[in-house]
Formats: structure tokens, sequence, C-alpha cells
């Protein structure tokens, strides 16, 4: 229950007890046991109205006095409805909804308009419905009418004129424009009438009953179309009407405006003399300048005029040309003026440098060749420390590869055959190393073409046993450097080791079996004097006893090694040429048969 | 950290830029003493490194148990000896130009370092 229904209880009790009581002593009485806060005369209007209005009164209200009772044909009720007696705000909502503003809006607006404003005040109800631009207009000026209505609040008239006038243009003054205008419909014609003749009607009802007119006239309405003509009419006149508010609008200026016209007019007045007088001092000064820049120039020239004349008169007067510094040094000091004056051109004209240079500061100067390959050599030097001490596994395996490298090619220098012919027999052989022995002739041969003889020549079964048998083929051979000494004739010093391969096939071949047997005219001119003959042979001897090459199996008695005679040199040295580095095979050590 | 910022592709990528690297440093660790000369004579002559070793009486490391194919491993394994010659190029021209020369010596050599860095 709300404070309105029980005062409204309360007052009802009272009532019932007393029968009947003026207008004013109810107000009085509610006034003095209203429970809760002060009511507003609004508030009391409503307690009493609720009771004898509405669906079930319990009282009537005859002129100014309250009688407890309702009239014989309105059942009376001993309770109030609740909607009627509910809260401020929810009586508010409940008469807007009652005009037929919904639901959705009408308990918002209610809401906001308690809230915010004094709903006993029609003034501020009225402010409250103009801050809910979603209401139709229409609806809150009913709202509004019936709130005050039922509250029974004195409305004063300037309000209720707002109210009606809210939705009239005003023109600057402030007061509602004019716009309705009255129309008469004469014989299907429309006819403007002035605003005061009642007789006048709008011009939608103008409109319908000149076409009622011409209707019963039986004329149709495109005879000469006089309500289109009216309607244009109209909408020039409005149109008028719209442009003589816009003149009005800008043609009457306030008296303020009039006056902040004015000072701006005075301020730019004051502005544009300020400045024009400022532009004629700056002229003034100009014009000074220009004059005092003339009168200096003039000096100047008349200055420099001077000092032509004056020069023209020293060289007209001066009897001889001074001479030239360098030669009056060149004078005093041979060559002394010429060495300055290279130093001066050098001073002041250098030599163009032929590279750029770089200054590192501390360190100096440096070409920019020479810097950027020193930069890439740290780089290159940093990259590997990285990789040194990231995987120093693979730089130790790239160290062996190469000591590898170095390995396998001393062994192929060592394999290496080599394809020669038998200086002395003519016998194509392959052998391997710096020298080999002729198998058939038994010469020793070197690779550059010196020529050792044998002492004698083999017989030829001995060749063919030696040729049968692969192993005696296949043997070592020495080289020797011997000293010749008569103390160490047959003590040569072993230097070298070379292998002797043949190949069996060639060996077994009928020319070189066939062949005769070598002379030692037959060896080449030119390779060793025939003069050396015995001691090349005492060397080919010693050089086989060594090699263990000498023949243990042959026939008679043991060959001997022969002493040779000392030779006419009381020494000499013999040096085997080094082994030229032979190019790599392309083909397989094959020998070929003589002559092929 | 690393992986959630690069994600999984990401951290790929970069086990890949890492073992790329690795075989790089290897080659360049690998050339300042083998030298292009060298390498031409081991593939006129077909030497592998193992065989190189060999001589010097040496051998190649024994496989690690614990080698992990991670991908970075998977990577450098599964690269092509195209690929391999490019990289090396970077670092030893002279190298790689001796590699073309002798593709089939150039691939059995890289399976070999690639063997070796793995490890």
């Amino acid at each position: 229950m709300s404070v309105f229904a029980d005062n409204s209880a309360k007052f009802a009790t009272y009532l019932q007890t007393v029968g009947s009581m003026p207008m004013s002593d109810a107000i009085e009485w509610l006034q003095e046991n209203w429970e809760g806060d002060a009511p507003r005369q609004g508030a009391l209007n409503l307690v009493l109205a609720s009771g004898h209005k509405g669906k079930y009164p319990r009282w009537r209200r005859d002129g100014d006095v309250l009688t407890w009772g309702a009239s014989t044909s309105v059942p009376v009720s001993s309770t109030t409805p609740e909607h009627t007696l509910g809260d401020p705000s929810d009586q508010f909502a409940t008469v807007g909804m009652s005009i037929g503003v919904s639901e959705h809006f009408a308990k918002p607006a209610a809401a906001f308009v308690a809230a915010s404003y004094d709903l006993w005040d029609p003034v501020q109800v009225w402010e409250g419905l103009k801050m809910c631009p979603e209401i139709n207009i229409t609806q809150r000026k009913r709202w509004w009418q019936t709130w005050s209505t039922k509250t029974q609040v004195a409305v004063t008239p300037e309000l209720e004129a707002e109210v009606n006038r809210v939705s009239l243009p005003r023109t600057l003054d402030g007061k509602p424009e004019e716009t309705r205008r009255r129309y008469m419909a004469v014989n299907g014609d429309i006819i403007l009438v002035s605003q005061d003749d009642e007789s006048g009607m709008s011009l939608s009802e103008a409109e319908r009953i000149a076409r009622v007119q011409l209707l019963a006239r039986g004329t149709s309405q495109s005879a000469g179309d006089p309500i289109l003509a009216t309607f244009l009419v109209q909408s020039g006149e409005t149109e008028r009407k719209r442009m003589d508010v816009d003149q009005q609008r800008y043609q009457r200026p306030d008296a303020e405006v009039e006056t902040r016209i004015q000072a701006l007019q005075l301020e730019s007045d004051s502005r544009i003399i300020a400045m024009q007088r400022e532009f004629d001092i700056r002229l003034q000064l100009v014009e000074t300048n220009f004059k005092h820049q003339f009168e200096m120039s003039q000096t100047e020239s008349r200055h420099q005029m001077e000092a032509i004349n004056h020069n023209l008169e020293r060289l007209l007067t001066r009897p001889a040309q001074e001479e030239d510094p360098i030669a009056k040094a060149d004078k005093l000091v041979p060559g002394f003026g010429m060495f300055m004056q290279q130093a001066f051109q050098k001073m002041f004209n250098p030599p163009t440098p032929e590279t750029l240079t770089i200054n590192l500061g501390e360190e100096g100067k440096m070409s920019l060749e020479a810097y950027e390959r020193l930069e890439a050599i740290k780089n290159q030097k940093e990259m590997l420390k990285i990789a040194r001490e990231n995987l120093p596994q693979l730089w130790e395996m790239g160290k062996d590869m190469k000591e590898a490298k170095k390995r396998i090619e001393r062994e192929e220098q060592a394999n290496q055959l080599q394809q020669a012919t038998c200086a002395s027999c003519g016998l194509p052989v392959a052998f391997v190393g710096s020298a080999f022995q002729c198998p058939k002739c038994q010469s020793i041969q070197t690779a550059d073409g010196q020529v050792i003889p044998a002492p004698k020549a083999q017989p030829v079964e001995d060749a063919e046993h030696t040729a049968m048998n692969p192993e005696i083929t296949t043997g070592f051979i020495t080289t020797q450097e011997a000293i010749m000494t008569p103390e160490a004739i047959m003590a040569p010093e072993i230097t070298i080791q070379r292998e002797v391969i043949m190949a069996p096939e060639v060996i077994m071949a009928p020319e070189v079996i066939m062949a005769p047997e070598p002379t030692q005219a037959a060896a080449p001119a030119g390779i060793l004097p025939a003069s050396t003959t015995e001691y090349d042979a005492m060397l080919a001897s010693s050089v086989r006893r060594q090699m263990g090459t000498e023949k243990k199996h042959a026939r008679g008695r043991p060959r001997k090694p022969r002493v040779a005679s000392l030779p006419s040199q009381p020494s000499a040295e013999i040096e085997m040429p080094p082994a030229p580095i032979p190019a790599p095979l392309t083909h397989p050590a094959v020998l070929v048969p003589a002559g092929s | 950290m690393l992986q959630r910022s690069l994600g999984n592709r990401g951290m790929q990528k970069l086990a890949e830029i890492v073992a790329e690297r690795k075989f790089k440093q290897g080659v360049i660790s690998l050339c300042e003493n083998l030298s292009a000369q060298d390498l031409l004579f081991y593939a006129e002559h077909n030497l592998s490194i193992r065989d190189a070793l060999a001589k010097v009486g040496k051998r190649l490391p024994a496989p690690t148990p614990s080698t992990s194919l991670n991908h970075g491993v998977a990577y450098l394994l599964g690269l092509p000896t195209a690929k391999l010659i490019s990289l090396i190029s970077e670092v030893a021209p002279a190298h790689a130009q001796v590699l073309r020369l002798h593709p089939q010596y150039a691939a059995s050599l890289l399976t070999e370092i690639q063997t070796i860095l793995i490890k």
C-alpha cells in the first residue's frame, strides 16, 4: 500500500463517520492528518478525486461539498482500486497510457518526469514532457492536460497558451506566427477570406466542398482546374511569407549587433589609417636610403677615377719596371728563386693522389685497396679461427689428407712407369725409376739417355734364360754414386734404389730374342766418350756387384770382377742427374715391340 | 621461449640454418689445410677421406651411438649434392669448382663429410 492509499482509507473512514464536509475542510483535515511527507495541493486533490471519480466511487462531490456514499447508479466499493492510488509516477504513467501512449514509452517517461521534476507543478510537468521527444507532441499536450485536470492544480493562462502554441512557428518577436489561413468554397472555386470570418474553413475542407460543388454542377475538375490554381497560389503565398520572414530576420539586426558592427568598422578604419602611416614612413626611409646609396656610389666612383689617374701618373712617371722577385732571388742565390717557386707551386697545387687513402688515426694512412685487402684477410682469419675452434677434427683431417697426398705422390713418382728404347740394342722397355738395365744387352741407361754399356755381351742362352724367368727380370738395380779414388774404388755408396719391371711378353717377343747382339759401336755416339770405355765397364761391374745381379750361374769359371786400372783422372764423381718428374700416364704401361 | 616465439616451422628453419652454418664451418676447417689442388688430386685418383686417412695410419671417427636424428641432422643428410656444392662455393669456390668437375667423387666425398659433421 502506498501513502496515497493509506491516507485515502483514513479519509474515507473519517468521511464515513462525519457523513459530509466541505471541500476546504477536507483538504485541511488531510493536511493535518497526512502521513508521510508534507503533501502538495495536487496530491491532496488526487486523493480527494480518487474517491468520487473512477469506476467504484466511495463518496460524491456536490459542488463544494463531499458526501459519503456514491450515487445509486454507481456501485460503492469499500476498497479503492490500486491503479488509482499507486505511486505518483505510476499514476502519471497510467494517465499517459489511458490517453493512448504506449506502455513502452509511457512508463519510462513517467519515471523520468517523476524523478526529475515536480509532478504537482504543471510548469515542471510540461518541462519534463518536453524532454521526451519520443512521444508525439499531440499526445504530450493531452497527457499534460489530463494530468492537470486530474490533480486539479490551477494552470496559468500563459502556460496553457504556451502549451497550445508549441507547434506553431514563431517570428523574431517571439509571437506565434499566424499561418492558419481561412478559405471558402464558392461555386467550385476556393477563395481566401479573412481570418476573422467565421465561415472560413481550412484548405482541405474547402477543397472537399469545392469538389462536391463541381460534381453537383456537373462539370469536371479538369476544366480550368481551379483547385490546382488555388494550390499554386497557396504555395506561392507560403513561399512569399517565408521570404518575408527571412527578410525580416536579416533586415532587423539588434542594437547590440549594430553597435558591434560600428565598433568593427571603427577598428578597421583605425587599422587602415595605421597601415597607411606605417607605409608612408617606410616609403620615406626607402627614399632616404636610395638617396644615400646614390651619393655613396658617386663618391666611390670619383675615388676610383682618382686612383686610376694616380696609377696612370705613376706608370707614366716611373722610369723602369720593377724586377721579378724570383729573378732577384736567383741573382742573390743561384737556384734559390726557382726552388722557392717549385715549393710554392707544390704547396698550393699539390699533385692529385693516384689512389684513395684512408686515415686510420694513430695507425696512419693506408690506401683503400690495401685496407680492403687487410680487412678481407682479417675476416678470413676470423672465420678460420671460428672453424678451428668449432671443428678441430676436420682441421686435423685436412692436415692428414695433405700429408697423405704427399705420400701418395711420392709413391706414384716411385712407381711411375717410363718407356724407353735401349740405346745399345734398340729394345723397347718400360722401367720405373731414373735408370734401367737392358735385359738384353745388360747395359745400364739413365732416363736422360746416358748409357753405361755392359762389359761383355750376354749369351743368347742367358738372355733366354733370363727372359723365361720373370723373377730374374724383375730385380733391383742400384745406381751408384762412386767416388773413384785408389783406396776406395770398390766401395761405392748406394744412394738410390729403383725397380726395373719388364713385361714377359715383350721379352718373349721373337724380334727381341732374334735381335743381333749389340756392339759397342752400336751405342749412340755422344753419350759417353770412347776413351772412357774401361772406366764405364768398371763402373757397371761394380754396380752389378752391389745389386746382386751378377750372374752366379754362368758357365765355366765364375766371372771375376775386373779391376780397372786407374783412370787418367785422379778422382772423379759421377752424379746421377735427378729423375725428371714425369707427366701422369694416360695409358697403361704396356711395352710396344720394337719397330712398332 | 624461443619455440613459443618462433613456432614449430620457425624452429625447423632455425635448425636448418644452424646445420648449414655448421656444414660451412666444417668445409672451411677442412679446406684450410686441403687446397683445391689437393682435392683435384684426390678426385682424379678417386681416393676418399677414409683412404687418405688410412695412408697416414688414421681412421675416420667412430659413429656416436647417442647421435640424435634431429631436424637439422636430417636436413643436412637429405640435402642434394648440388645444394651442398653451392654451400661449399660460398666459402671455398675453388674447391666447389673441383667438385663440379667430378660429380661422382663429389657425391661420395660429401656423404663422408656429412657423416663426420653429424657425429
